[in-house]
């Protein structure tokens, strides 16, 4: 094989995994930074390239993305997740649940 | 859609009703979805959100919501229902149509919240669904009697059929149900006289419906006879929780052997057909050592899955948190803690959140600071690891496997040290006073099994994308962190040694030295903290990379056997047992308690609890060892 085209192979995939990881194993607010500023730059191309659809749906991950406890995917609750399609007003804390334990209380009579 | 015009542009149907009624189900029918359904009450904790195209075309939201006994919420996830429903929710209008779920087999608890809806003014239609069940325990309701008698329609539904929302669905589609009134929708605590009320026009209801019938004794109250029994009862958990990890041994040699024998043969032949390159390297060493060692152990987790699944499909696990209600009472933890803890085996991150159906906050706090310590599904491949390599596969009497108990005995100690840790909170004034166990017994009845064959098949997507995403890229990282620089003129040690890792593995083990960690173990750790299988293909990559000559891609096993001593393998597995190994956990726990003292607290103790706890393994097993 081609040892230029080995290093490229190698470096690619090195450089896509440190993405990667980075993406899921970072903060939050950095996924969610990624995510608005790539929809950004696809809704910029032209109307020809057909990439609107992506660039609408990035920006709806990068809003969902804000519900994301670190990324591990383990737990099964994002697992064959319904269509979480909130509509367009809704907030984006509104899809995550956020109960503060002094919150929790007994019920007064 | 004319009649499901609401407040929103395409209508929000909401699914309300008690635990345990069937929502879930139900709405994984209509939607297409495929969300968590058990036989106990409080698997859904928090809104999920789907959607249907009815027959006509139109589009309808479908809300899943926690199961709630009234719209007076004692807990987190009743108060998502709630909230829902009355509009309470920041950026949600209160839903366009209510589908009150119920029970056709427990319908006197069902219409209470019913009438507490009915009361509520949305629309709504109520759905009875577990017909099926119903028929064949000889309960006939006839629904066009009981919409007469509530004064809402009412539709049968079989949840767990395909088409066993047929109807329901018809009804979503039609122009009978009333358009919403606009407005807030307000709602009183009720008073003792609501509730008798409530309680008595139940009972006419029933009476009119013909289903105020009270059963004698049924098939489930003989088994509870003898499985809640005081003595009998427990046995009976400990010997099913026996064979469970007997099981998860014996059952997974033959496809775990054909896995290795699949990546070794891949490994050999990459070896042989291409030339000496990085991109061979980064293959063999890195990409097939590194997720070769943990896909290995697929078929133990689907093992281990199987009768985790059967056992919620069943009914049975709501009686065991009823078995385990004295323990945990003893150590300032509910019964209620029980199916946390549980959900915990299968990952912290579902257990932690499933607290919010305890009550007691400080009840709660506790059970989240002590669900990281129940044994969760990452740790299987580490531990099965160490076990595969020193404990022999030894048959004890009654054909019982060695393997097999050591597992259970470390899923034991996970179980005692968290009891250990509820305990020292209690002391400390962060745990709960004892409390009351009140909770809902299912009836029992064989696993449906669509519901295993899903719920399988999400474990093993879950497991799988987890070894294809991020286990696969840390490992293309720590190839690289462990192939550079490259070893300078002359050297004689292998490459790892004057690479990145190898220098950071030199540091790390100063201070694991003392519980007996080699640098490659130390290496291995720190990959681990995204997750902990992640360690298992850091050491096939560390591994791989520190032998010389010929290709050790599939032959972890033996590598570890011969350059640790058994003292360094049990350190290493008393650190699993504690150590909080999973960033996603603290992350869930700082979002759950909605601050960052709880996660910190819990590092911490974690963190100190695996030093201590692999110190005094190392220590004893070494003292052991040199006296033998």
């Amino acid at each position: 094989m081609n040892p230029v085209l080995d290093n490229f192979l190698v470096v690619t995939a090195l450089a896509a995994s440190a993405v990667y990881a980075l993406f899921k194993l970072g903060p939050s607010a950095l996924r969610r930074a990624l995510l608005a500023r790539v929809a950004n730059w696809v809704a910029l191309a032209p109307g020809w390239c057909g990439l609107r659809g992506v660039a609408a749906r990035l920006g709806a991950a990068a809003v969902k993305s804000s519900g994301s406890c670190g990324g591990c995917d383990n737990c099964g609750s994002e697992g064959g997740a319904a269509q979480a399609s909130p509509p367009a007003s809704v907030s984006a804390s509104a899809s995550e649940i956020r109960v503060p334990l002094a919150s929790i209380g007994r019920r007064e009579r | 859609m004319e009649a499901l015009s609401g407040a929103h542009p395409i209508p929000l149907v909401a699914l309300v009703g008690n635990p345990n009624c069937g929502k879930t189900a139900l709405f994984n029918v209509l939607t297409g979805s495929r969300q968590k359904v058990a036989n106990y009450a409080g698997v859904t904790v928090e809104r999920k959100e789907g959607s249907l195209v009815t027959p006509s075309g139109s589009r309808v939201r479908i809300l899943d919501l926690p199961g709630a006994y009234s719209l007076d919420p004692l807990t987190p996830d009743e108060q998502v229902t709630a909230d829902v429903l009355l509009g309470r929710r920041a950026g949600e209008s209160a839903p366009d149509f209510v589908v009150c779920v119920t029970d056709a087999t427990n319908l006197r608890q069902n219409l209470r919240l019913v009438l507490s809806l009915k009361r509520l003014g949305l629309p709504m239609v109520v759905a009875l669904n577990m017909t099926d069940i119903a028929r064949r325990k000889g309960i006939v309701i006839d629904p066009e009697r009981l919409s007469r008698e509530l004064g809402v329609p009412v539709v049968e539904t079989v949840g767990v059929k395909v088409s066993g929302a047929k109807r329901l669905i018809d009804m979503l589609d039609s122009a009978a149900i009333p358009p919403r009134a606009t407005g807030k929708f307000e709602w009183r605590t009720p008073s003792s006289d609501d509730i008798a009320r409530d309680q008595a026009e139940v009972r006419r209801i029933l009476k009119a419906v013909g289903a105020d019938r009270i059963d004698g004794v049924t098939f489930s109250d003989k088994l509870d006879a003898v499985v809640l029994h005081p003595v009998v009862g427990p046995l009976i958990l400990a010997v099913v929780l026996f064979l469970v990890f007997q099981a998860v041994f014996a059952w997974a040699q033959v496809p775990m052997d054909a896995i290795k024998a699949g990546v070794d043969a891949l490994a050999g032949w990459l070896g042989q057909t291409m030339p000496e390159s990085l991109l061979k390297g980064l293959l063999v060493n890195g990409i097939l050592a590194g997720v070769g060692s943990v896909f290995v152990f697929l078929p133990q987790i689907i093992i281990l899955f199987f009768f985790i699944l059967l056992l919620e499909d069943s009914g049975y696990l709501p009686r065991a948190a009823f078995l385990l209600d004295r323990i945990m009472g003893s150590v300032g933890l509910s019964g209620r803690a029980f199916i946390p803890l549980l959900s915990s085996f299968a990952c912290a991150i579902p257990g932690i959140m499933a607290t919010r159906t305890i009550q007691n906050p400080r009840d709660r706090l506790a059970t989240i600071m002590i669900a990281p310590l129940m044994t969760c599904s990452a740790r299987l491949p580490v531990y099965a690891l160490i076990i595969g390599a020193f404990i022999p596969q030894r048959t004890l009497w009654g054909g019982l496997q060695l393997q097999g108990m050591v597992l259970f005995v470390l899923y034991l100690v996970g179980v005692a040290s968290a009891m250990a840790v509820a305990y020292v909170l209690k002391r400390a004034g962060a745990g709960a006073r004892f409390q009351s166990l009140m909770l809902e017994l299912p009836a029992y009845h064989w696993p449906i099994l669509r519901n295993l064959a899903i719920g399988l098949w999400q474990r093993v997507e879950i497991f799988l994308s987890r070894v294809g995403t991020i286990i696969l890229a840390l490992m293309v990282i720590l190839w690289a962190l462990s192939s550079f620089p490259a070893p300078p003129p002359g050297a004689t040690g292998p490459a790892i040694q004057y690479s990145i890792a190898g220098h950071l593995g030199s540091w790390l083990a100063v201070i694991f030295k003392p519980i007996g960690f080699n640098w490659q173990i130390s290496i291995a750790l720190v990959p681990g903290l995204a997750a902990r299988e992640v360690a298992v293909g850091a050491l096939g990559t560390v591994y791989a990379l520190s032998a010389t000559g010929e290709n050790v891609s599939g032959a972890l096993t033996p590598l570890i056997t011969h350059s640790w001593s058994l003292p360094t393998a049990l350190s290493l597995l008393a650190w699993y047992v504690f150590a909080p190994q999973c960033l996603s956990t603290l992350a869930t726990v700082k979002r759950e308690t909605n601050s960052w003292r709880y996660p910190i607290i819990m590092a911490a103790y974690l963190f100190a609890l695996a030093y201590l706890g692999s110190f005094i393994t190392f220590r004893v097993a070494t003292a052991l060892t040199n006296l033998g």
